[in-house]
């Protein structure tokens, strides 16, 4: 049992009482609960109190950008020159239950031209201009594989490990083990546009306490966060002098009941309420950004303009002490067999689907590594870059590829991750995993591994068993780790 | 069943011998292992020779081969595979009988025992690494000494020294750990507080200030009494189930949708909810409550014929949504369909176990449980019980009584028109059908053709028309559409606009021929009328057969010949040959099959319409009276008349003739035949169409469609002979209305075709049956006497179905073949890799020694009927002295105590195992868990005792000694504020507005803005209500024990700007102030009174006196200002800590 210090063992009451990140209630309180016993100096209650970590972390913060629908692997990083020799031939070893429907067994050569980039030499697909200049920021790792070939099981996996719902996602752990770096705004925040396949599952935090469950928004919304804007008939001073009358009445009722102190943690809840009101729309607010940085995360142009104002959102949280940041990728109009929310599913046509979504992705993406870099940022912040399985080498219908569970590419770039590297590999074809083969379990054990988290030591006692993110498995990826 | 440990240890010895090369075990031969051998060993060696059979006790000649170094060990006789030599294999000669034979069922197919020579030539490749995990590891008896797993232990409430502070005999064992420390308890609290907890605590709603002063005055008169009818009054109230059923339904993860990608609604589940909630109000007995939940379907009649046994069986059932309750994910692929059902299955035992016995028996799945004694042997056997459960929406008629009544009408009027059928069925239809059948062929064949376009060539020069009508000129030899004549001169030209049955003429000189060719496609060999007319002289080919040589003087070309040409499957050539004296040679012709050709003697058109309807299937669905009987004469309802319209022409899509939207149009008409014969019908219709031939219904098709074409519906009908009676019914929605109607001559069916083609006398009597079927449409007679019958049949009561989600035997949840509703003992819980078949079984730890399964099916001969299936499981649950039913009391007794005191005897109410906490006084638990059974099972009464205890009464105020020897109040000194859970949170609220909807059960709903108590809303996984979720509100993914308490700032943004609470609050401030003539003080004491049940301090109505003043004073412009400034007061009561914390 390696919990951490506030979560004490065998008091559910006191377990998780929360007061969402401010010291509490008043001094003299806290001096006659310490006389009387009741808390012990060192003893901190708050569940989202910035907390040590296991040892030094190497990243204080991450950004996922999710390309939810799955890219194929073959089409974007993984190059696989057999694939174009044998185009229309069968496919050795093909196996037609690999993907969701019925694959032809035949290779199809990927439409896209590759070239090598950087001084590392990285094959990126032409679909990535920008990406591309960044290949020697980024470890690369060829040799991910899933267990579910189906895309909501598949996503639950790479976000919570399990293939089932009811599982804490990686993000809302990390709150748990953390705590949160700021008192203004939330720790975990889920970006998307149409929800993902599977919707609010996939960023649950299953049976941890909810203080710690993912803030999901969509940043098209006139209004992203719930509750946010204050009534037209209670705001301004009206709202503050009711909530200075509140705090007088819940201090006086506090005050005789010494014992509980989940009334002053729910006293200062309303006052961190107060402040988000101003904090969060000011995060929010891209207007304060300078007209050259909304060109670099392309806002101006009409296919990337909801994806790159997801990015820049990501790096002003980040700059404002967000710890994870999960962006699903939002595309609304995809070809070739995607829909809005499994964008990069393309099963009837590659060339338009993929090329459609990089269109998309490539140039937020990229702005978001320079912008992370130029802010001396990106040292600190693991961005990651994936989805929830590959496609497969042999082709759906005439120009489509199925769903692979077998082989697909994730990327790291920052917060300690050894940019230029290429780690693992797939067959000649792309189509299995076959070298240094990586699981969600590994990818998540070094994501925490970074973060200064020991991912056996992360446990949470839930119907009588400890749980860990990676349930019984996971190794950290070192080789990747500068 | 218990089994020697020792024994199964001595026998998985050393089984680490490293046998296979590695490099030999290429992937192509661990393929061949995994596809071709580990198979064929699970299915018929594992059974005896596997770790599992050491587990049962069933191993054979000591040899185990699930593993790679038990295959090279071998048993008793030596090794059984020897790599790369099959002949020294004692495997292969077991599997040719040569010597053992194996397996003992029989020898395998001779290609299987290739297979594993093969494999043992090739190496053996074997990936299964180390020792087979064995299950008997478990020591059931060392795990049986737990203090769960003990039985109860009865014991003597202890004596203490304080005896004045003793309500009960929980108040002992209470007082006796505090005396041990020198803690001095609380003394009873205020019997404002006291009603105010008990009224949450029962109900989960606040006291109205009358039930609060009535209260104090009992009270003040008599405390026990007052105390006790409060009591048993809150209990008595319908509200009581609403905030215990709630209870339960968190710790079985009860919800309303699938959960996954898709959250498939499960629209009757709520009838599980009702359920919960009913027989928590009726105090049904909790072995009861068990029993129901568990195998409520097993014994459950459907058939059944009162309300009475409707109202039972509708609650049978409801009770066993608790087996089906769980996520279940409704998009899977192929490859996870099984591993799915197991996750399932797993979903149900892991709930059955955290809910009822406190126990985490999922964690059994993949290995025996690390901690409690557990073994995966049980897990399996435990899952087995639930193999045929699938889930269905079970329909059953909530009305016997009234459909038998209606069914009885129904048969009394049916039954002398059948009667009437039959008996010409009987009397005169064999004599009708006798002549028909006798001469009765089947109809020729014919299909439509299609005609390519007519090519031009010409002209030939001849010398005279003599050579030019004689001589074979090239195309006569064959045609090529590419080919060219004469050095070129001469091509074939397209002739597009060269139609059917058109005149055309070529001008020419006479000493010359003229070619015409057309391609002509047909479905089937055929028989085709060909009309020809020329005016000169005319030779014709099909598929160069000459069928007419015609020398002409010149004429007129109408009508002359009328052949009959032999047309094959597939292309057809169609040749002619024009020559003549004069200077144009000219010809018309036709190619046609019966196919084309319309029925004769139509009658003209009648319609009568609109008739009107609420919506296009109301009208589609509505049976009107021409639907009855037709009387061209008749006026019906509206003014509506029949209409000739003799105009009305066949093959046209008439789009402009009917009208009316959501309405019907009929169309009548009579067709006369010569004989009986089968028409076929090309129809089309917007939108709905409905076709009647004498009477009996031949089509029936509710579709919508934006106009009437041609064949958007084909059909075949029968003409009698003589008057044949045709009625449409064209129904409309929205737009313009229309219809298409053709008829053409048709053919029988195929199977009465080939029939018909039999010779008489050797047709069988289901051959000569489907004739007679047949023939029943073309007998007028007959269909007059069924016309009625199918008329009354349209009126036949349908019982009043009410569908309940329920557990169902086999349901249709999965079908992956026949492994659906087997279970298997699974390695590592994967489902490809299975092992033996798992039998339904309990857990041994929880199992007398000296018993087994079959105890529980008769309970040792003491009862009647033999239990079945879960049936069984569910009262080994609840047998306390030999099954589980100790640990299951305990269990229950512990979750009450939870929610009475925010902290359970066992402080983890889902884990009683090694794991869980151990019971902080743990005689009390096994006092209660006593109680408890001697009562019946039932849980009014343990409440009641609980409530009654000076321990649940008591105050909060502090206590040196207690905070010094126990600060987290674990010895229960003090009572603990208490946070209100997210129901009760927002029905507090609403009750606050008195807009509350107090209505029990019925169907729930996802609008937030119902006014309905928070546990009637929907549980949609995918779409949980925001506010409850917000406080805290389960996730329905998993059962919960203990609801976490979050206080995060979210909550607080939604309670301070969330429109609906302002709305809320604006209803409280209307409440309590609802005119002027109300002071603001008063306004205060009333809000007060009503949240927090009791009066403002003085300090207090200053204190809010003077906020409403400055918030009016802030509003300073606004007439409304200080409704407004009263708006916030009440907005601020909802805010507070007093009104969401109870003491």
């Amino acid at each position: 049992m390696n919990h951490p210090p506030h979560l004490a063992q065998g008091n559910t009451r006191r377990q998780f009482l929360a007061n969402a990140g401010m010291g509490f209630g008043s001094v003299a309180l806290t001096d006659l609960l310490h006389q009387e016993g009741i808390i012990q100096a060192a003893e901190n209650d708050n569940p989202l109190a910035e907390r040590s970590s296991h040892y030094k972390p190497n990243a204080k913060a991450i950004i996922w950008l999710f390309q939810t629908g799955s890219p194929s692997q073959v089409d974007t990083f993984d190059y696989k020159p057999e694939l174009g020799k044998r185009d229309g031939q069968a496919l050795a070893g093909a196996d037609p239950k690999t993907g969701f429907f019925t694959t032809s067994g035949k290779c199809l050569k990927s439409p896209f031209k590759f070239k090598q980039h950087g001084a590392s030499g990285a094959w990126i697909s032409e679909i990535f201009p920008n990406i591309a200049k960044h290949a020697d920021d980024i470890a690369f790792v060829y040799s991910c594989h899933s267990q579910s070939n189906n895309h909501t099981p598949a996503m639950l996996e790479l976000n919570g490990g399990m293939i089932r719902q009811g599982f804490p996602s990686m993000g809302s752990w990390m709150s748990y083990g953390l705590g949160s770096s700021n008192s203004n705004l939330p720790s975990y925040v889920v970006m998307h546009g149409t929800k993902p396949r599977g919707g609010d599952p996939i960023w649950s935090s299953g049976f941890l306490p909810s203080v710690y469950q993912a803030t999901s928004l969509d940043p098209r919304a006139a209004k992203p966060i719930d509750n946010l804007e204050q009534l037209k008939e209670l705001n301004g001073t009206s709202q503050r002098s009711l909530l200075d009358t509140l705090n007088k009445a819940n201090r006086k009722h506090a005050d005789k009941r010494p014992f509980d102190r989940d009334l002053n943690a729910r006293l200062e809840s309303f006052e961190l309420a107060y402040r988000m009101q101003s904090a969060a729309p000011e995060a929010f607010d891209i207007s304060q950004e300078p007209e050259y940085i909304h060109e670099m995360y392309g806002l101006n142009r009409t296919e990337s303009k909801d994806y790159g104002r997801q990015c820049l959102l990501a790096r002003r949280m980040i700059e404002r002490g967000v710890r994870f940041i999960q962006v699903f990728a939002s595309i609304p109009k995809t070809p070739g067999g995607g829909v809005s929310d499994v964008p990069w599913d393309g099963h009837s046509d590659i060339r338009q689907n993929h090329g459609t979504c990089a269109s998309t992705v490539d140039q937020p993406t990229a702005a978001l590594l320079t912008d992370l870099k130029q802010r001396g940022l990106l040292e600190d912040t693991i961005v990651i870059y994936g989805g929830e399985f590959g496609r497969t080498s042999d082709s759906q219908g005439s120009a489509g590829r199925d769903h692979n569970p077998n082989a697909f590419t994730t990327w790291f770039a920052g917060g300690g991750f050894k940019g230029g590297t290429q780690y693992g590999s797939t067959d000649e074809f792309g189509y299995k995993s076959v070298e240094q083969r990586v699981t969600a379990h590994d990818i998540h054990a070094t994501v925490l591994h970074q973060m200064g988290l020991n991912h056996e030591k992360l446990t949470y006692r839930f119907n009588g068993r400890d749980f860990r993110l990676t349930d019984v498995a996971g190794e950290v990826l070192h080789d990747i780790l500068s | 069943m218990p089994y020697s440990t020792k024994s199964v240890l001595t026998l998985i010895l050393v089984l680490l011998h490293s046998v296979a090369n590695c490099q030999e075990d290429d992937r192509a031969g661990l393929d061949f292992f995994e596809a071709k051998i580990r198979p064929m060993l699970v299915k018929h060696c594992y059974e005896c020779h596997s770790a599992e059979a050491v587990a049962k006790n069933n191993l054979k000649g000591a040899l185990l081969l699930d593993t790679r170094a038990g295959s090279a060990k071998g048993g008793e006789s030596g090794p059984a595979v020897v790599p790369g030599k099959p002949d020294e294999s004692l495997l292969i000669s077991a599997l040719k009988h040569d010597g053992f034979e194996m397996p003992p069922a029989g020898k395998l197919p001779e290609e299987i025992i290739e297979h594993f020579k093969h494999w043992i030539t090739i190496g053996a490749p074997d990936p299964r690494e180390g020792a087979a995990i064995a299950t008997a590891e478990v020591d059931i008896e060392a795990g049986r000494k737990h203090w769960a797993f003990q039985r109860l232990q009865a014991s003597q409430p202890p004596d203490v020294q304080d005896k004045d502070w003793l309500r009960n005999a929980i108040d002992r064992y209470v007082r006796a750990r505090q005396e041990e420390k020198g803690i001095t308890p609380n003394t009873i609290a205020s019997y404002r507080t006291l009603i105010r907890r008990v009224y949450f605590d029962l109900i989960g709603l606040p006291p109205s200030p009358d039930a609060v002063a009535e209260f104090i005055k009992a009270a003040e008169e008599n405390f026990d009494t007052a105390y006790s009818n409060l009591l048993d009054d809150l209990m008595a109230n319908e509200h009581f189930g609403e905030r215990w059923g709630r209870h339960w339904l968190d710790i079985v993860r009860f919800a309303e949708s699938n959960g996954y990608a898709f959250d498939k609604d499960r629209p009757n589940a709520w009838h599980y909810r009702d359920w919960v909630i009913q027989a928590i109000n009726q105090d049904l007995p909790y072995d009861q409550f068990l029993h129901a939940q568990l195998a409520g379907d097993i014994k459950t009649k459907t058939d059944f014929t009162t309300t009475n046994e409707y109202l039972t069986a509708r609650t049978s059932f409801a009770a066993t949504g608790f087996l089906v309750a769980g996520p279940f994910t409704s998009q899977q692929t192929q490859k996870e369909r099984e591993r799915s059902r197991y996750e399932q299955l797993d979903d149900v035992v892991s709930t059955l176990g955290t809910s009822v016995l406190g126990l985490t028996v999922g964690c059994a799945r993949c290995h025996s449980h690390k901690f409690d004694p557990l073994p995966k042997h049980d897990y399996y056997r435990f899952v087995a019980n639930f193999a045929e459960v699938g889930s269905a929406d079970v329909q059953l008629n909530s009305e016997p009584e009234e459909f038998l009544a209606n069914m009885k009408v129904y048969n009394d009027t049916l039954s002398p028109l059948t009667a009437a059928l039959n008996q010409y069925a009987a009397d005169v239809l064999p004599n009708n059908f006798k002549p028909w059948v006798s001469s009765a062929v089947p109809t020729p064949e014919t299909a439509p053709l299609s005609q390519a376009n007519w090519h031009y060539a010409g002209s030939f020069p001849a010398d005279s028309p003599q050579e030019a009508l004689n001589r074979v000129f090239a195309p006569e030899e064959s045609v090529d559409l590419q080919a060219t004549y004469n050095a070129g001169a001469i091509a074939w030209q397209e002739k597009p606009d060269w139609k059917e049955g058109e005149l055309f003429s070529i001008e020419h000189h006479p000493n010359s021929a003229h070619y015409a060719f057309r391609k002509v496609n047909s479905p089937i060999d055929q028989t085709a009328t060909f009309s020809v007319a020329s005016a000169n002289n005319i030779s014709i080919w099909v598929n160069q057969i000459e069928v007419l040589k015609a020398k002409e003087s010149a004429g007129t070309a109408t009508g002359q010949y009328e052949l009959s040409v032999p047309i094959k499957k597939g292309e057809n050539q169609i040749l002619l040959k024009l020559t003549g004296q004069t200077m144009q040679v000219g010809f018309t012709t036709t190619l046609s099959t019966l196919a084309n050709d319309p029925v004769a003697s139509l009658g003209s058109w009648y319609q009568v319409g609109p008739f009107k309807a609420a919506n296009h299937n109301a009208a589609f669905g509505t049976v009107y009276p021409p639907e009855d009987n037709i009387d061209l004469g008749t006026t019906y309802e509206g003014g509506l008349q029949w209409v000739e319209h003799a105009d009305w022409e066949d093959g046209t899509a008439h789009n402009d003739l009917l009208s009316g939207e959501n309405s019907a149009n009929f169309l009548y008409r009579v067709i006369e035949s010569p004989t009986p014969q089968p028409v076929h019908l090309s129809l089309g219709s917007d939108d709905g169409i409905q076709v009647w031939v004498n009477g009996r219904k031949v089509l029936n098709k509710n579709v919508s469609r934006t106009v009437a074409k041609a064949d958007q519906e084909k059909l075949t009908i029968q003409l009698a002979e003589g008057s044949n009676a045709i009625l449409l019914k064209i129904t409309n929605g929205a737009g313009k209305t229309g219809f298409y109607f053709k008829a053409t001559h048709g053919k029988e069916p195929d199977d009465v075709r080939n029939i018909l083609v039999i010779a008489p006398d050797k047709r069988n009597e289901g051959q000569k049956k489907r004739l007679l079927d047949w023939y029943k449409g073309y007998d007028l007679g007959y269909l007059k006497l069924e016309q009625p019958v199918k008329f009354q049949e349209l009126s036949k009561p349908s019982p009043a179905n009410v569908p309940v989600f329920a557990a169902r035997f086999k349901g249709s949840t999965y079908q992956f073949g026949e492994d659906t509703y087997k279970v298997y003992h699974l390695r590592r819980g994967n489902a490809d890799n299975k092992e033996s078949l798992a039998v339904p079984g309990f857990l041994q730890v929880l199992t007398d020694a000296e018993k087994d399964e079959t105890f529980w099916t008769t309970a040792g001969n003491t009862l009647k009927e033999p239990l079945r299936g879960r049936e069984t499981l569910a009262h080994w649950l609840t047998d306390e002295t030999l099954g589980a039913g100790h640990l299951s009391a305990r269990v229950l007794v512990n979750r009450l105590w939870y929610h009475h005191f925010g902290r359970g005897i066992v402080a983890t109410p889902s884990d009683f195992g090694t794991r869980g906490e151990i019971p902080s006084h743990p005689a009390l638990l096994d006092y209660l868990a006593e109680q408890l059974i001697e009562n019946g099972w039932r849980l009014k009464p343990i409440h009641k005792l609980i409530m009654s205890s000076a321990t649940y009464l008591q105050g909060n105020a502090k206590s040196d000694a207690g905070v010094q020897q126990d600060p987290e109040n674990l010895l229960l000194w003090r009572r603990s504020t208490k946070r209100l859970e997210a129901e009760i949170i927002r029905d507090t609220i609403l009750s606050m507005s008195g807009a509350i909807d107090l209505t029990h059960y019925g169907k729930g709903t996802l609008n937030e803005r119902s006014n309905r108590r928070s546990i009637y809303f929907t549980v949609k996984r995918g779409q949980l209500i925001p506010l409850l979720k917000l406080f805290d509100a389960p996730d329905a993914m998993q059962g919960i024990a203990t609801r976490e308490q979050s206080t995060v700032a979210p909550q607080a943004l939604a309670l301070l700007n969330s429109p609906l609470i302002r709305e809320y609050a604006t209803q409280f401030a209307a409440r309590v102030r609802a005119t002027n003539e109300t002071t603001i003080e008063q306004a205060i004491a009333s809000a007060y009174a009503l949240a927090l049940s009791r009066p403002p301090t003085t300090g207090e109505i200053q204190t809010m006196n003077q906020f409403i003043q400055s918030q009016t004073e802030m509003r300073g412009g606004d007439a409304n200002a200080q409704q407004l400034a009263v708006r916030d007061f009440c907005h601020l009561v909802l805010c507070m800590n007093e009104f969401v914390y109870i003491d």
